[in-house]
C-alpha cells in the first residue's frame, strides 16, 4: 500500500496529461574574437565562423515511448560593424522538428549536418578559439592569403543545410551511425564510435546538385552555381584518444573532389592537454591539391598553438596564435584574443 | 616541401604510439557548450519550470477546474487503482517519468539515512 501511495504522490500529474510530459528551454551564447593578422593593417572584430553568438528555443513532448521534439537557433553574424558582411546580422542556424524513439531519432528541416557532427571532433578543450579545430580550419585566425582560406577540411563538411537526417541507437557499445538526404539531391553518410576514451569516425557527403542553395533559381535555370567552396563530394575519416590524466590526441585525414576536376586533401592533428581550468594545445595542418590534369599546387601548412582559461562555469577566454606556410614559407602570422559567454 | 610533411606524419605516429601504451583510459563527452553563467550545469533555462511554478503558486486556478479541466480527483479507490495502472504501465515501458519516480524514491531513501 505504501507503494502505492508513493505512486499516487508522484504519478498524480501523470493524470493531467496521461503518459505524456513537456519540457521547453531557452539558451544562448555570447562568443567574439579579436584577429590580427600581418596580412592586413586592420583588426578584426567578429564571431568565428559556424560558432558565432547564438540564442535559441527547444522543446521536446514525450509520448507513449517517443519524443517529439523542435528547435529553432539564431546565429547572429558577424559584427556590427560589418566590414566584412553587408548582409543581415542574423542567419538560421536550427530550425527543425525531430522524433526519437528506440528506433532512433528522425530529423526534418535546417540543422547542424551529419558530416560536421562527425568531423569536428576536437577534444583539447580549445575548440571554441579554433572552430571545427585543426588548425588549418579557418577560425578566428581564418585571415591568411585569400586562396588558402578555403581548406579541403571545411570541403568535406556540409554544416548547416535543408536536410532530412537519421541517428541510428548505439549499437556495439559506442558505435551510431547516421545517413542524411539533403536538398538539391546531396547525401551524407557518416559513423561514430566512442569507447574507453578512443574514437574513430568516419564520413562521405556528395553535395548533389551542388548549387549550395546560393540561387535555388539558378537551379531550375541549369546555371548552377559553384558548390560547396567549389567541392561536389568529400570524405574523411578520425582517430582520437582523452587520457585521463587530462592529454588527447586528435588526427584527421580526408579528401574533397571538385567541380572544376581538381582534387583537395588534408591531414591534421592537434595534441592537447586539460587539467582543470587550463586547456592548452598545439596543433598542425597540411593540405595539398592536384588540378584536373594531375599538376599539384602549392602545399599549405598552418601551426597553431592555443590556451584557453575557465574562470567560471559558462566563461570562457582564449589567445591563439596561427603562422602558415606556403611551400616552406612563412606565408601569414595570426593572433586572436577571445571569449564567450553562455548564459 | 617533403620534410614538412614527413616531420607531420612521424609525430602523428609517434604520438598514436605514445597514447598506445597508456593504459588508463576514460570516456570522452561530446563537444558542448557546457554550463552557463546564469543557467548552471544544464546551460539551458527550463521555462517549463517557470511555468510550473507560476501554477503551483496560485492553486486556486489549479483547482478551479476552468483552467485545467482534464484533473481529476485523486481521493477515491477508482482514482487510486487508475493511478495504480498508469504506474504499472510506466514501469513495464519503463519511460522517463518512471525513471524519474525512480529516483524520487533514491531521493526518500537518501533523506531517511540522513
Amino acid at each position: 500500500m505504501k507503494k502505492t501511495l508513493i505512486a499516487i504522490a508522484t504519478l498524480s500529474s501523470l493524470l493531467v496529461v496521461p503518459t505524456a510530459s513537456a519540457e521547453v528551454t531557452a539558451y544562448g551564447r555570447v562568443i567574439y574574437n579579436i584577429v590580427s593578422d600581418d596580412t592586413s593593417d586592420d583588426l578584426y572584430f567578429g564571431r568565428h565562423e559556424f560558432a558565432e553568438s547564438t540564442i535559441g528555443i527547444k522543446g521536446s513532448y514525450d509520448y507513449e515511448g517517443l519524443t517529439i521534439g523542435a528547435q529553432v537557433e539564431i546565429g547572429l553574424d558577424e559584427g556590427v560593424s560589418n566590414l566584412l558582411q553587408n548582409d543581415s546580422n542574423a542567419r538560421n542556424r536550427i530550425q527543425e522538428i525531430w522524433v526519437a524513439g528506440k528506433f532512433g531519432k528522425l530529423k526534418v528541416g535546417t540543422g547542424a549536418a551529419i558530416t560536421w557532427v562527425v568531423s569536428d571532433v576536437d577534444q583539447s578543450g580549445t575548440w571554441w578559439s579554433d572552430p571545427l579545430g585543426m588548425s588549418q580550419r579557418f577560425g578566428s585566425t581564418r585571415r591568411g592569403p585569400g586562396a588558402q582560406s578555403q581548406t579541403p577540411f571545411v570541403q568535406t563538411q556540409s554544416i548547416f543545410n535543408e536536410r532530412i537526417s537519421y541517428e541510428s541507437p548505439s549499437f556495439l557499445d559506442g558505435a551510431k551511425f547516421y545517413a542524411q538526404l539533403n536538398e538539391d539531391s546531396g547525401y551524407e553518410f557518416a559513423i561514430k564510435y566512442l569507447a574507453n576514451g578512443w574514437r574513430v569516425n568516419a564520413w562521405t557527403v556528395d553535395y548533389g546538385d551542388a548549387d549550395n542553395d546560393a540561387d535555388p533559381q539558378a537551379n531550375i535555370d541549369g546555371n548552377g552555381s559553384l558548390g560547396f567552396f567549389g567541392a561536389e563530394s568529400g570524405r574523411g575519416v578520425l582517430a582520437g584518444y582523452k587520457h585521463s590524466s587530462g592529454v588527447n590526441f586528435t588526427g584527421t585525414y580526408g579528401q574533397a573532389d571538385q567541380l572544376n576536376g581538381s582534387e583537395r586533401d588534408f591531414l591534421n592533428w592537434k595534441l592537447g592537454y586539460t587539467q582543470g581550468k587550463h586547456a592548452v594545445s598545439v596543433s598542425m595542418g597540411n593540405y595539398n591539391s592536384e588540378d584536373a590534369s594531375g599538376v599539384s599546387g602549392p602545399e599549405h601548412n598552418r601551426t597553431t598553438l592555443a590556451y584557453h582559461f575557465v574562470p567560471v562555469g559558462g566563461v570562457r577566454v582564449w589567445v591563439q596564435a596561427t603562422e602558415g606556410d606556403t611551400e616552406g614559407q612563412n606565408s601569414f602570422n595570426a593572433f586572436a584574443l577571445g571569449g564567450m559567454v553562455k548564459f | 616541401m617533403c620534410y614538412l610533411i614527413l616531420r607531420q606524419r612521424a609525430l602523428l605516429i609517434f604520438t598514436l604510439s605514445l597514447m598506445l601504451v597508456c593504459s588508463k583510459t576514460s570516456a570522452n563527452d561530446e563537444l558542448s557548450d557546457g554550463p552557463g553563467v546564469f543557467t548552471g550545469k544544464k546551460g539551458e533555462f527550463s521555462l517549463s519550470q517557470l511555468t510550473a511554478s507560476k501554477k503551483i503558486e496560485s492553486p486556486k486556478s489549479s483547482i478551479s477546474g476552468e483552467e485545467k479541466p482534464q484533473e481529476k480527483d485523486v481521493s477515491g479507490v477508482e482514482n487510486e487503482f487508475e493511478l495504480f495502472k498508469l504506474w504499472s504501465h510506466s514501469k513495464t515501458e519503463f519511460t522517463a517519468d518512471y525513471q524519474e519516480f525512480l529516483l524520487w524514491l533514491k531521493y526518500k531513501q537518501y533523506l531517511k539515512n540522513n
